[in-house]
């Protein structure tokens, strides 16, 4: 059977059963493995892994734990877009000859190596056209766009040469304070 | 030359062979056209293209088409994250986009707002506007036409400063740029009004002249929580002028804008108290049919974060009424809705988590078939 076929049977058949969303999301992102640019954007969240079978990436630092090449990565909980770590770049640098937009939104998220809440600022990369690899699209404290400060639907490629988005990063400003 | 004449001896035969199967030649150079008036179950399928932003495109589909040559009628490119609008007085396709110099690298960039003629799928005309138009996920008020004459078409601008380029869709010009600081987007209200939503809850509304300049604005007080309980960027615009505006938490915020002041109205929800973990959810959660029922795609497992994950069913509203009138159990996770088609070929227009195309016929939700439209079909946008 195609791949999408099954992959088509399986979803239909998961909403069937009423399996939980996560559960549902789960069956996306294992038939994502292993297919760059499956388009699944809106229903990516905590479920895309990367686009081939390599080994899990790692920071180094046991302090910024996770894969910053997947959508669970703790700092993207408010993340919108391709992950610059799959595109040349990092989860805290733009891919080489693009540019980070020096405007964005913020968002605070929680690191579970110490338990505390950071400002995570998600800069966008542009002058070049989508990356394409490592769709994530997580909405934990995102506000509509009319409330811009707190919108990751808005391409934030804003005071760059052109406004072209390329990817995401997830910039730690600092611990966020009560 | 022996060479020559064996092949033009072979190409003779093959001449005689096609004359024997009783062909006719055919003409080079034909393009097909489409009807000037669309059968009304038609649909408009805006294909974002998220993985190739530059190419995206509104695809002209027949829903109810059984092969893929039916279905797929035509398209018009929409480049880099486009806004598209559907005008029944002048019966013509808006797009609003962008086109940079060079490509997808960058270079000088210019929106415009191009006009489509339906029947040729030929572009009728080109206005050039403000090179600062939103771009990101689409949003159903990102671009509306105002006035029953559709006379202007507003274009909401983040440059990140915010505005909206008013354009004379009548006479074919750029009129100007309406200041909307603090708020954004495009809702059309009264005759020659748009309002535009405030982060602090308010409403801003704007009134234009006949020639489209601004005479004047007006703000109302704060109508809702936008921190804690937010209104989403699009509604069901019902039939008497009534805006239903979802909440994240699944109540309705009515907006009458059917004057030239704004005015709100009494909430409701579209769920009852023991089933609030539905909530509304995906890119475009509300639309109403020819009839002015009212649709939202609902999550059971709604909460915070969960408003763009899309949902399990969509529910069907007597909007008048605040009233649940029916419950259509999608056949495939849904992300986005839309509705196209009157009387018996009312049709709800589903992007299903496969970004594939559920059709399911209205009122009773009995689904037609699954199609393809596109890598990444984010907007329906019907022409009733």
């Amino acid at each position: 059977m195609p791949f999408f076929d099954k992959l088509a049977e399986t979803t239909t058949r998961g909403i069937a059963r009423r399996s939980s969303r996560r559960g549902f999301l789960g069956v996306l992102g294992a038939a994502l493995a292993g297919t760059a640019g499956l388009p699944l954007l809106p229903v990516a969240r905590a479920s895309t892994a990367p686009a081939s079978e390599v080994p899990p990436q790692s920071t180094g630092n046991p302090m910024d734990p996770g894969d910053p090449t997947t959508c669970d990565y703790w700092r993207y909980c408010g993340i919108d877009g391709f992950l610059c770590s799959c595109c040349g770049g990092s989860q805290n640098a733009c891919p080489p000859g693009t540019e980070m937009s020096p405007l964005t939104w913020v968002g605070t998220c929680r690191n579970p190596a110490d338990g505390l809440n950071y400002v995570i600022s998600y800069n966008d990369c542009c002058g070049k056209s989508s990356c394409g690899r490592c769709i994530c699209n997580r909405n934990e404290d995102d506000r509509p766009v009319y409330r811009p400060s707190a919108n990751n639907d808005i391409d934030w490629c804003i005071g760059t040469s052109n406004n072209v988005y390329n990817c995401s990063t997830a910039v730690i400003l600092g611990l966020a304070t009560e | 030359m022996k060479i020559l004449t064996s092949t033009l001896l072979a190409v003779a035969l093959m001449i005689t062979g096609l004359a024997q199967a009783e062909f006719e030649p055919e003409p080079v150079g034909v393009t097909e056209t489409l009807p000037s008036e669309y059968p009304d179950h038609w649909v408009m399928i805006h294909d974002f293209s998220f993985f190739h932003m530059m190419e995206g495109e509104v695809l002209v589909v027949d829903p109810l088409a059984e092969d893929i040559a039916g279905q797929y009628r035509g398209m018009m490119p929409a480049s880099f994250t486009a806004a598209y609008r559907y005008g029944n007085v002048r019966n013509e396709h808006y797009v609003m986009e962008t086109y940079y110099s060079r490509g997808s690298r960058g270079g000088e960039r210019t929106d415009m707002v191009t006009i489509w003629d339906p029947a040729s799928l030929e572009v009728s005309a080109e206005i050039i506007i403000p090179s600062k138009r939103i771009t990101g996920m689409p949003k159903l008020i990102a671009a509306s036409l105002i006035g029953a004459d559709q006379k202007f078409v507003g274009v909401y601008n983040f440059a990140p400063g915010q505005s909206v380029s008013i354009v004379d869709l009548e006479n074919r010009k750029f009129v100007g740029e309406v200041a909307t600081s603090g708020c954004g987007f495009v809702i059309p209200n009264g005759n020659r009004s748009f309002t535009s939503i405030c982060q602090n809850g308010s409403f801003l509304t704007s009134h234009l002249d006949d020639d489209g300049e601004l005479k004047d604005t007006t703000r109302s007080d704060v109508l809702f929580d936008a921190e804690n309980d937010p209104i989403f960027e699009g509604a069901a615009f019902a039939h008497d002028g009534i805006a239903h505006f979802p909440k994240f938490s699944g109540e309705i915020l009515p907006l009458d804008v059917s004057g030239e002041e704004i005015k709100g109205l009494e909430t409701w929800w579209l769920t009852a108290e023991g089933e609030r973990n539905w909530r509304p959810g995906g890119i475009n959660v509300a639309t109403v049919d020819s009839t002015g029922t009212g649709y939202f795609l609902m999550n059971p497992e709604g909460g915070e974060g969960t408003h763009k994950d899309g949902g399990a069913e969509v529910w069907a509203y007597d909007l008048g009424a605040g009233k649940r009138t029916g419950r259509v159990e999608l056949a495939t996770w849904g992300l986005s809705i839309g509705t196209t088609g009157t009387g018996d070929n009312r049709l709800l227009i589903v992007t299903n988590a496969d970004l594939g195309i559920d059709v399911y016929r209205l009122p009773g939700g009995e689904h037609v078939q699954t199609m393809s439209a596109g890598q990444t079909p984010f907007m329906a946008h019907g022409t009733h």
